[in-house]
């Protein structure tokens, strides 16, 4: 009878294992905008929407309407908003369009334009495991 | 009298030979002739047309013209401008150019009130969609262009993005 307990002991420390285990390491999601030289650049990660300990209401978008511009936009912890487009003329429309429906939690998308422009000169989406979702 | 008998061949022969001179003459002068009309039957087709498009060809098996034509018609054509089909653009009509500098109006007068309140909602953006429909590429830039320095000039937050 005295090795129930015991048992029972074992079995929540195991769980609690598991699951430190599955949380393993991560990094929360941000948005970060800023400028250098000519360009403004924009760093951001989907899940920073569950970034709960991040200042202000931070936020990243690739929005596109059929055959017309893909925007890319977001809004840092300062409040500061980068946004950029991409016609359906040229040449990275396409990625565009893929990003835009590729775009997931894990993805993190780095994007750039000239500062008197506001066509973006190019941009990734990367697919990380490590990010927080 | 055989002397006068071969004087008289002689003469004969001396005549054909000038006789059929002569005609060798007149035909070189009736297909100079021939010729000429031909040249000028193309230059009158060439001068009616407005333009000579860049797949336009003269073939022999279509036209079995003389050597010297075909070049002369080879040359009157490389003096022509040349415009290609591919890139001529469809008129665009008065009245589609008035309806579309008016959408644009309307487009840039939703963009302005967004402007003026600093920011950029779902209601702008229903505003915005019925004036799109006749915009050309240029002045879908040009909203573009306003609407993204706005926002990167930190003048306009975004509630929602706009349909262009």
């Amino acid at each position: 009878m005295q090795a129930m307990p015991r048992i029972g002991l074992v079995a929540v420390a195991g769980m609690l294992s598991g699951a430190a285990i599955a949380a393993g390491h991560h990094l929360t999601g941000s948005v970060s905008i800023f400028e250098s030289g000519t360009r403004q650049y924009m760093q951001a990660t989907m899940n920073v929407r569950y970034n709960t300990t991040i200042a202000g209401s931070p936020y990243v978008l690739v929005n596109g309407y059929a055959n017309s511009s893909i925007t890319i936009a977001g809004r840092d912890s300062e409040n500061e908003y980068f946004s950029c487009y991409v016609l359906p003329t040229s040449p990275l429309y396409a990625t565009a369009v893929a990003m835009q429906t590729g775009a997931s939690d894990g993805s993190r998308l780095y994007v750039y334009k000239q500062t008197s422009s506001g066509e973006c000169e190019n941009f990734s989406l990367g697919q990380y495991s490590y990010f927080q979702s | 009298m055989d002397e006068r008998r071969f004087r008289l061949v002689f003469i004969g022969i001396v005549l054909l030979q000038l006789i059929g001179t002569a005609l060798l003459a007149l035909q070189q002068h009736r297909q100079q002739e021939q010729l000429q009309q031909q040249l000028d039957f193309f230059a009158a087709t060439l001068a009616r047309s407005p333009t000579v498009t860049a797949s336009s060809t003269i073939t022999s098996a279509a036209y079995p013209l003389p050597q010297q034509l075909r070049e002369l018609i080879r040359a009157e054509l490389k003096q022509r401008p040349v415009e290609n089909s591919s890139t001529a653009k469809p008129a665009v009509t008065a009245a589609a150019k008035r309806e579309q500098e008016l959408q644009f109006a309307n487009s840039d007068a939703v963009l302005s009130g967004a402007l003026a309140s600093g920011r950029w909602t779902l209601h702008d953006t229903e505003a915005l969609i019925p004036h799109l429909s006749q915009l050309s590429t240029a002045q879908r830039v040009q909203l573009l262009e306003r609407f993204h320095a706005a926002v990167n000039r930190q003048e306009l937050e975004l509630e929602d993005i706009p349909p262009l």
